[in-house]
């Protein structure tokens, strides 16, 4: 026998003992079954599909930029809500034969002076 | 078909050819499958364990670096699906490898002699630690390097060597009445 343990060559002996040792039946059958699988499992990922992480990843920025969109959506609802919602009030408080058209049909605060002298003066 | 390398295969894959992965299966599954066995001692759950890594390698086939060697790479993905599996299936160190399993798949026209031997080598082989099984089953059988086997397994390329002196002066020495014959 001429090789030893120190050798740093591989011993055929002893790998052929290994290969026979371990050796796989029905490879055929094997390669079947793990091609089946893929084809299952192509439905879920595809070959070099992302990690879930980086799929979420590509949805942050978008999600992102829809939130944003929607709060700043919100704030401009918001604010001409206040805004309708003081008008209405002023034209309810004032009734229709008090309330001047010019004056509601601005945006802008109504000066307190026209306003008191409006109700002060009557119909 | 004619031979086509792993990187044609691999650049194929990527592509979308998946008659391209099956191709990759047939030429690097049994290797797969002896590894797997080493580290589970069952074929079953070893075919498992090898089907969950060769699809992981199939999901991840875009990140592979193709200027380095696939078979490696593969193994490694099936060597942690192997262990992954052990760890999930409690499966006993001591359970001496080829067992009963393997007695009762042998076909009929197996010889008494070869069954005593191949007893003796799952005896022999249950005696060495998991690292050592598998470095030198890699380096006699498989024929990887010892820089590859370091890799796989992510120690030392000494401490391989190391496993692999270790591992099959102990072989030998189980097997001895066998070997002559055999060898």
């Amino acid at each position: 026998m001429t090789h030893d343990s120190f050798d740093y060559r591989p011993d055929p002996t002893i790998g052929r003992l290994l290969r026979d040792h371990l050796g796989v039946e029905d490879h055929d059958a094997f390669v079947t079954r793990v091609r089946d699988a893929a084809r299952q499992g192509g439905r879920r990922g595809r070959p070099g599909s992302l990690p879930e992480w980086e799929l979420l990843a590509r949805w942050f920025r978008p999600g992102i930029a829809a939130a944003a969109a929607i709060f700043v959506g919100a704030l401009v609802g918001i604010s001409q809500g206040e805004r309708g919602g003081s008008i209405v009030s002023l034209a309810e408080a004032l009734g229709p034969a008090e309330a001047p058209a010019e004056l509601l049909a601005v945006d802008t605060q109504p000066d307190p002076q026209v306003l008191l002298s409006r109700i002060l003066e009557g119909p | 078909m004619a031979n086509v390398s792993d990187s044609e295969l691999i650049a194929r894959l990527v592509a979308g050819d998946e008659e391209a992965f099956g191709r990759l299966v047939a030429e690097h599954g049994p290797a797969a499958r002896r590894l797997a066995r080493l580290v589970l001692r069952d074929p079953n759950d070893a075919d498992d364990a090898v089907q969950d890594g060769l699809l992981a390698a199939w999901r991840a086939i875009a990140r592979f670096d193709p200027r380095r060697p696939f078979r490696p790479w593969l193994m490694r993905i099936v060597l942690n699906a192997a262990r992954d599996l052990r760890r999930r299936r409690m499966i006993r160190e001591t359970q001496p490898l080829g067992g009963h399993e393997a007695s009762r798949d042998a076909t009929p026209d197996r010889q008494a002699g070869r069954a005593l031997l191949r007893a003796r080598l799952a005896e022999a082989l249950a005696t060495l630690p998991e690292r050592a099984r598998v470095a030198v089953t890699l380096f006699d059988a498989e024929g990887y390097s010892h820089g590859e086997i370091a890799e796989l397994l992510d120690v030392p390329e000494g401490t391989v060597r190391s496993d692999v002196f270790h591992a099959r002066r102990n072989l030998r020495v189980l097997l001895a009445p066998f070997l002559e014959e055999v060898g």
